[in-house]
């Protein structure tokens, strides 16, 4: 079975997670505190079995978004790193929960939590994502495919300003922005970063927009953060592709060996094929025109410039 | 939005740059509704004057095609709020010569039939 070893990983991670709850269980208050105030005291409670969703739910989580990584229905290096990320994230809270809880009588006796132990939980989530990206590497190697086709050479003329401005914009990182407001409605403290994350990731990928001119070609995503840039003497050839966002296993800004991709939807997109042989695509509407528009002004180049 | 500018053209700079974008709004490459580029970027863009964008906007406005809003830039109006746009200038022109409705209504007959 394909996803057997992504799903006994994540197992392991929820089984590491919970172990320090079994390990802990007689020495723990009953409910136990889960939420820390800015001074460092404890300011909120759970029973004490609830607390052993919160890896389950960090595994859970992991785990769903793993369907954006997936090459023809196989997971990716990444899957196993997101579970790796979400485990240890969720191994770490609860040590540091069953440590800060550990004899107290009653939960407001709970140990006061302070700066490093968000560091550690940072800390143990990289390892995590490290670990599990080795594993995914190894269970999961890349296959190597690339099927494209090139377009039309626009025609253009020597003392010619051509320009071409296109983009795409989706709806999907609303979901994003839906997850940012579930966690910071109902995660405790510290989880509510994750929320924020999600937050700025779900602006960033509403729209692209890409100019092309004799500059070469810049790519922005939403809110104008600049994404790409490629001067015209780096352009090999261009082309207008039907991207496959498995091909560059999933969605948003990818880097995949020999390339990079800013993917918003499955389609119409521009792929660049630069001199130093890596490749660039993005998703933009009318990709044909742009191409053809890139390709006319690498040529003019290639014209205008005296080879040496 | 493809906009290809010729400097030995007599088309004046403006003018290119509001035929390029009416193009792409007739073709359907810009949506009503949309946005279009600030002058500014697109001024950046184009390496022109940022006075040569707006006045390509405000060719675009007299056609009809576009609406300048304060605070939010161009807009590409929709073809029936292009047409709804251009009939209320030109009964404000009417109003201003005194030309009756039915008058009008004949000089738009007759500019129907040409």
């Amino acid at each position: 079975m394909i996803w057997g070893r992504l799903l006994g990983w994540a197992a392991l991670m929820v089984l590491l997670g919970v172990l320090p709850l079994l390990i802990g269980w007689s020495q723990l208050p009953d409910p136990v505190a889960i939420h820390w105030g800015i001074d460092g005291s404890p300011d909120n409670a759970w029973p004490k079995i609830a607390t052993a969703f919160l890896p389950v739910g960090m595994v859970a989580i992991g785990l769903f978004t793993t369907s954006l990584f997936r090459i023809e229905g196989r997971p990716t290096a990444e899957a196993v790193a997101i579970v790796g990320l979400m485990g240890g994230v969720g191994v770490s809270m609860m040590t540091s929960l069953v440590y800060l809880n550990w004899d107290a009588a009653t939960w407001q006796e709970a140990g006061a939590f302070v700066w490093w132990h968000l560091i550690g939980i940072v800390l143990v989530g990289a390892l995590g994502a490290w670990l599990g990206y080795l594993l995914g590497i190894r269970w999961y190697p890349r296959p190597r495919n690339s099927q494209t086709v090139s377009g039309p050479v626009l025609e253009i003329a020597d003392d010619e300003t051509v320009s071409w401005i296109g983009g795409c914009s989706v709806i999907w990182p609303l979901v994003l922005l839906g997850g940012f407001a579930l966690f910071f409605l109902f995660m405790p403290g510290w989880l509510k970063m994750v929320g924020l994350v999600f937050l700025i990731l779900g602006f960033l990928f509403l729209r692209v927009y890409v100019v092309i001119n004799d500059h070469g070609m810049q790519v922005q995503l939403g809110g104008g953060l600049p994404a790409k840039k490629i001067p015209l003497d780096r352009i090999r050839t261009v082309e207008a592709i039907d991207l496959e966002p498995s091909q560059w296993a999933g969605w948003g800004y990818r880097v995949v060996p020999g390339g990079s991709a800013v993917v918003l939807r499955r389609g119409d997109a521009i792929q660049v094929n630069m001199t130093n042989d890596r490749r660039f695509a993005v998703t933009v509407d009318d990709a044909a025109t742009g191409a053809s528009v890139l390709s006319g002004l690498v040529a003019r180049r290639e014209r205008l410039t005296p080879s040496e | 939005m493809l906009i290809r500018l010729d400097s030995r053209s007599s088309k004046p700079i403006y003018r290119q740059i509001a035929d390029a974008i009416a193009a792409s709004i007739e073709d359907g490459t810009v949506e009503s509704g949309e946005r279009l580029p600030s002058a500014r970027s697109l001024g950046n863009v184009l390496d022109v004057n940022m006075h040569t964008v707006l006045r390509a906007y405000s060719q675009l406005e007299e056609w009809g095609l576009a609406e300048m809003k304060r605070g939010r830039g161009g807009v590409v109006v929709s073809a029936e709020a292009s047409l709804k746009n251009l009939a209320q200038r030109l009964v404000g022109e009417a109003r201003r010569q005194k030309v009756a409705l039915v008058e009008l209504n004949q000089v738009v007959a007759e500019a129907w039939e040409l």
